[in-house]
């Protein structure tokens, strides 16, 4: 590292990549498969990052990554489109697009209010990978400054922000996390040397694994689900309908940057608070945007502003959610967990030092997000209507094929038939509990984070000789429960001063 | 009432399985014990009060807090972030709310299509599975059922050869049994 925390030489191994036609080609095919799972109403990203992670098995990690990113990168667009065109948001994060995108394209101008996500895609993208970027020498900084003990109140404070944003009540969404923690604990524990609740069977010995876990939360829940609900022909309003009117739509970005710059930062910064989801900041962006408009009486029919508030936000969250991730290892959103589960999956180690031990695999995170942003959005734009008519496919066709693909994939990576079972009991686990309002992402946060919470606890209790004391003695130990503290008794108090309660409104995120 | 939420029986449930992670950790030794006695530990009592809060809504509303943006989601002309000023409850669902047939139709194929793969393969149960499902469930024709079946097979077969990875055969054909 140099003295600006910043080495250039894995920067440009990262880059070396991306002058090979199959490393092109396997970003370009990720961009089109992120866009397909993007425009499909109800179906997200994240489940066809789960479902292809286990048949990456054995590629070389970076490229991996790239393929991966490119997914994951590209589905936000597939979405703003989908928002567009039917009124139906791709994910729930694009739903607040929906409000002026959709006013657009009937009134004739679908095309424009492609170009206005596009853009605003493109630009918050890179506003947020500058500052994540910018980040990193600060970030080494603080992580250096952090021991075990801090490192475990990290996992438990990143826990609790995660648990205070998730669907559901806060204490459900703790105890997702908990019991994610424990199950996370199964099998055999290379820290202590001992077998932990195997019940004495070898399929367990290697722990319950974070492939078919994953695959069976996010894939197989959500693919059922979607079964069991009503599925109507969405006819899209409009199609693509000329470049001329999607330069005018770059033009309608370019003439209100205020909006874009304050969109892009409201979603860069909050993404890096663990539990500010996408959803969160699309909202909140669209809500400040129009608090401060002199065309406020425009937004919901079609206000270019509406547009440019929610998708910058939505794009620009999603480097800032990968500094928790990068810097310390904890996972603030679903999709920092997903790509956490990706290094795990091609060997490298999160945590505080993955910047210093692996440079080359964090630069190819952030450098293929960035890439999957601008190849996707202008992938889609080029097939816009192709992708349109997609958007109208009945999703439960498209189940038993997501199961198929899951299920095999699941099987591939490691050729143990009984991941497969794994992977359909988590199915129905996470169908169950989120008709309990539990939330799967704190659950799988917490099954993330546990390896890193006891490790931490274990080094701790090792160097204080057993005195938990260690907990409380330095700055930002003391700070970091103080929160803790602050946020919980905070709650109780703020909660049992407040009379009446009202049925929450179904919302989206 | 309180018995006819699913939340209430996925409690008692998940609060079992945490009970046996409290009695499996008080049979672990040494430092082995504290962090999983802990979480366990905690995990249960969050429970419980979970399930207090199933029978006493002064309880559960001691734990509800959001941040909703909720006139902006539904576009009633409002500006600005609205912190709710009350305590959001989560919307209950009933028991009677669940379609119980359809979810069993559901996983229960997709159990089918696991256990069909241990005895007969992924390629006998895989087309089976894909075929059944979209004709029985999903209302498609048999032509386009069946040709979608085809098609999914023949994509994860390709898929086992570019990997390089062989698919499992399936018990009735002579695979061993991976040990359990």
């Amino acid at each position: 590292m140099d003295a600006a925390g910043l080495d250039l030489a894995p920067v440009l191994r990262t880059l070396s990549l991306l002058t090979r036609p199959d490393v092109i080609a396997l970003v370009i095919l990720g961009n089109l498969i992120g866009l397909l799972f993007g425009v499909l109403p109800g179906i997200s990203g994240g489940q066809a990052f789960v479902v292809v992670l286990p048949l990456t098995y054995g590629w070389q990690p970076e490229v991996a990554i790239l393929f991966l990113m490119g997914m994951l990168g590209a589905t936000s667009f597939g979405g703003a489109m989908c928002a567009i065109l039917i009124n139906v948001p791709g994910d729930t994060q694009n739903a607040a697009t929906c409000f002026d995108g959709y006013p657009m394209a009937r009134r004739g101008e679908a095309t424009r209010a492609l170009g206005i996500a596009a853009l605003s895609n493109i630009l918050a993208t890179s506003f947020g990978t500058v500052v994540l970027i910018a980040f990193f020498p600060i970030m080494q900084s603080i992580v250096l400054a952090f021991g075990p003990p801090e490192f475990f109140w990290l996992a438990v404070v990143g826990l609790l922000m995660i648990a205070l944003a998730a669907h559901g009540s806060f204490l459900k969404g703790l105890v997702g996390g908990g019991l994610g923690m424990l199950l996370g604990l199964v099998g055999f524990s290379p820290v202590l040397g001992v077998n932990r609740f195997t019940g004495g069977r070898d399929f367990l010995f290697d722990g319950i694994q974070l492939v078919p876990l994953f695959v069976g939360l996010f894939a197989i829940a959500q693919a059922i689900d979607f079964c069991l609900t009503d599925t109507s022909d969405n006819a899209p309003v409009a199609t693509f309908s000329g470049w001329r009117r999607l330069f005018e739509g770059f033009s309608d970005v370019l003439h209100a940057p205020v909006v874009l710059l304050r969109s892009s930062a409201i979603g860069t910064f909050g993404g890096m608070i663990p539990g500010i989801g996408a959803t969160a900041a699309a909202f909140i962006s669209y809500a400040v945007s129009k608090h401060f408009s002199k065309t406020r009486h425009l937004y919901h029919r079609g206000n270019p502003e509406g547009i440019i508030a929610s998708e910058a936000a939505v794009n620009a969250k999603e480097p800032g959610g990968l500094l928790p991730m990068l810097a310390f290892g904890i996972p603030g959103s679903l999709e920092a967990a997903l790509v956490l589960a990706a290094l795990i999956f091609h060997g490298a180690q999160p945590g505080p030092f993955l910047i210093r031990d692996n440079p080359s695999m964090v630069w190819s995170i952030v450098l293929s997000l960035w890439i999957s942003n601008v190849f996707g959005t202008v992938l889609g734009v080029v097939i816009a209507n192709w992708l349109a008519r997609l958007a109208t496919v009945k999703v439960v066709y498209l189940a038993p094929l997501i199961v198929v693909l899951s299920l095999v994939g699941t099987y591939l990576w490691r050729n143990n038939l009984w991941d497969i079972f794994v992977a359909v009991i988590a199915g129905v686990a996470g169908y169950a509990l989120s008709k309990a309002g539990y939330s799967a992402v704190t659950f799988i946060i917490g099954y993330l984070l546990g390896d890193i919470a006891e490790r931490a606890f274990f080094q701790s209790m090792q160097i204080s000789q057993n005195n938990p004391a260690i907990f409380f003695q330095r700055g930002p130990s003391i700070a970091m429960a103080g929160i803790l503290a602050v946020v919980l008794v905070g709650m109780l108090w703020r909660n049992s001063h407040l009379r009446g309660a009202v049925p929450r409104q179904p919302v989206g995120g | 009432m309180v018995w006819r939420r699913v939340s209430t029986w996925v409690t008692v449930l998940l609060a079992g399985v945490v009970l046996a992670f409290v009695l499996g950790s008080l049979a672990l030794q040494g430092p082995a014990r504290s962090f999983p006695l802990g979480t366990s530990l905690a995990t249960l009592a969050g429970l419980l009060l979970i399930l207090a809060g199933e029978f006493s809504p002064r309880v559960r509303r001691l734990f509800e807090i959001q941040l909703e943006v909720e006139e902006i989601q539904t576009g009633t002309g409002s500006d600005g972030l609205l912190p709710a000023n009350q305590p959001v409850l989560e919307e209950e669902v009933l028991l009677g709310d669940v379609p119980w047939r359809l979810v069993a139709m559901v996983f229960g194929s997709t159990l089918l299509y696991s256990l069909g793969v241990l005895l007969a393969g992924f390629t006998v149960a895989t087309p089976l599975f894909v075929l059944l499902f979209l004709r029985l469930y999903g209302g498609a024709g048999w032509l386009g059922a069946a040709a979608l079946a085809a098609g999914t097979t023949g994509a994860i077969v390709a898929l086992s050869q570019v990997l390089r990875a062989d698919l499992y055969a399936g018990v009735l054909w002579g695979a061993p049994l991976p040990p359990f």
